[in-house]
């Protein structure tokens, strides 16, 4: 792709308003975007200091620090702050920040509808956070014991934590929704003239998948939970066995919600690698083509294998026949996407920096977490796995390198762009191999753990898990604390000085898009004449 | 009568594609009762 290039430092009719206004107000994609990953950062955080505590209790057998409904209190919203508190609010932020930067827009196409789809997040947040506290409280009711995964009965019967739960969720999936409209409207509508969809870059592919599969599957999670407020509240029975209905159908509108969502969390990583890969191999994506093709291929098979989860329910010999075919068919597309990869990387002239060295881990560590998942696609060996430790460790090295060091390998990329100041590479290689390591001391044994027959989602466990749990929670312990380090060199990176180079217009070497070619950083206002693209 | 300009045109043609996207969100939304408790009630009678 060729542009017919202009200078953008021209946010010549206003400069950024100031002050608390400059935000609240805020219809700049930059802004927003900076916001959004501000709010996700703070979720990663808090989503964090309760994985900290769960690995902490778990050091030893027995009951140590908290007491079991705390513990599942914490199970609880340690997935929920990560998942709709972090991963995805932090890739929509860097959506907000490069969709528009990357296909020669002005802004998002509807930016007023963007200040709202971020501004509900703090509101949902506080509901959210406000279902794992309200039991501390006089009249509070249950601790909210039942996972992520709210099923039926036991959601029907915990206290009023889980309304604030249910109101949290229809909120947070208002604010996806909205924003998923928002960026395939700009997708569509707003690419700079000549920039067809087979010219896009492959991030904003990535999102248009993405922002396709949350209009289609959010919808199905508010429906399941509304149903599951009117059980509670309204003396329906969608899930009550007692007046007709069954709890399974729930599990299976959670799922057709929640099998997605792993799509969801990791396209746009897999978006941000395919910029990344490319600038430090210094050779152009390998199979461009095959990539949005495989990426359809993803989203479509991945709407139809939900009851993978489900292998114990007891469905029919032919149903879970089927799922099992259908997940294990989208290790294709997934492998080709993979090659891809691989082979962008084949012969090129490779340098290492920090964004490079994540994007190698994700491949590695997310390619290992895909294996295990073949082995958990297959129904009779998920019958031994299911709800061990062992899909625990499946899921983390599928979501962390799949989805969070994607994200981080994007923070580290777009940095010096956001910022104008090139981030401490010293700094940022020391948190990559602290995190690295941390991660695979914590959840490599987890896989042990499951296979020799320890539950996940419990406080207490036999003698004989000890050695590997304690293993586990020193990795979590040096994993969750490497993340202040990346605080440190974001902040730094932030207020610049004189310790740190500036960074110019185009970061990397190898760098190619449209992004590059705004200033460091970027105006206020940029694109607001179209570039051409040949 | 002025005619409307490039601006307008492209400020109208976002909010139907948003207007058609958002509806879609809402027919996934309205479907998903029926759609689910059919479908279940179908795959238990299959099983049967």
């Amino acid at each position: 792709m060729t542009t017919t290039t202009m200078s953008h430092d021209e946010a010549h009719h206003h400069g950024a308003p100031t002050g608390w206004r400059r935000w609240l107000y805020s219809t700049n994609h930059k802004d927003i975007g900076t916001l959004y990953l501000l709010f996700a950062l703070t979720m990663l955080f808090l989503g964090g200091a309760s994985a900290m505590l769960i690995r902490a209790e778990l050091f030893q057998p027995g009951i140590q620090l908290i007491d079991p409904d705390l513990y599942n209190n914490l199970v609880t919203n340690h997935a929920l702050l990560m998942i709709f508190g972090a991963v995805m609010p932090a890739a929509a932020g860097l959506a907000n920040w490069m969709i528009p930067l990357m296909i020669g827009a002005p802004d998002m196409a509807l930016p007023r509808m963007n200040n709202l789809s971020f501004w509900i997040l703090p509101a949902a947040a506080t509901m959210l956070i406000l279902s794992f506290v309200v039991p501390f409280f006089p009249g509070g009711g249950t601790q909210i014991n039942t996972g992520w995964t709210i099923y039926p009965p036991l959601s029907v019967q915990v206290g009023m934590s889980m309304d604030f739960l249910i109101f949290a969720i229809h909120l947070l999936g208002i604010s996806s929704i909205l924003a998923s409209i928002n960026i395939i409207v700009t997708l569509l509508n707003m690419r700079a003239p000549g920039m067809t969809l087979m010219k896009m870059p492959m991030f904003c592919w990535t999102w248009l998948v993405t922002a396709f599969l949350l209009i289609l599957v959010v919808p199905v999670l508010a429906g399941g939970v509304t149903m599951l407020l009117f059980d509670r509240h309204f003396g329906t029975s969608f899930f009550d066995a007692a007046g007709g209905g069954d709890p399974v159908l729930f599990q299976h509108l959670f799922w057709f919600f929640g099998h997605p969502e792993v799509y969801i969390l990791l396209l746009p990583s897999i978006g941000v690698l395919s910029h990344v890969i490319p600038t430090f191999a210094r050779k152009p994506l390998f199979g461009y083509r095959s990539m949005v093709g495989a990426m359809l291929a993803v989203a479509t098979i991945g709407m139809v294998v939900w009851a993978h989860h489900q292998y114990t329910i007891g469905m029919s010999l032919g149903a879970v026949t089927y799922f099992m075919v259908g997940t294990i068919l989208i290790s294709i597309p997934v492998g080709l996407m993979v090659f891809n990869f691989i082979a962008t990387m084949w012969r090129g002239a490779m340098t290492f920096e920090t964004p490079m060295l994540f994007a190698i881990g994700i491949i590695l560590m997310f390619t290992f977490g895909g294996l295990s998942g073949v082995m958990l696609a297959v129904v009779p060996a998920d019958m031994q796995y299911h709800d061990s430790m062992f899909v625990v460790a499946h899921f983390h090295y599928v979501l962390m390198p799949g989805a969070v060091f994607g994200l981080f390998a994007g923070v580290f990329y777009w940095l010096p762009k956001w910022t104008g100041n090139m981030y401490n590479e010293r700094l940022g290689k020391i948190f990559f191999w602290i995190n690295v390591i941390g991660f695979n001391i914590t959840f490599f044994p987890q896989h042990f753990l499951g296979l020799a027959g320890m539950p996940r989602r419990i406080i207490d466990y036999n003698v004989m898990f000890t050695e590997f749990n304690v293993m586990s929670s020193i990795g979590a312990m040096i994993f969750g604390l490497s993340h202040l380090l990346f605080l440190y060199i974001v902040i730094q990176t932030i207020r610049g000085g004189r310790s740190l180079k500036k960074s110019e217009n185009k970061s990397w070497e190898g760098a190619k898009g449209l992004e590059w070619e705004v200033g460091s950083p970027p105006a206020f206002h940029t694109w607001e004449t179209a570039p051409q693209i040949k | 009568m002025s005619m409307p300009s490039q601006d307008d045109e492209l400020r109208r043609k976002n909010i139907r594609l948003a207007l058609i996207l958002g509806g879609l969100a809402l027919f996934f939304l309205l479907t998903s009762f029926p759609f689910w408790m059919n479908l279940f009630t179908v795959a238990g009678d299959l099983s049967r």
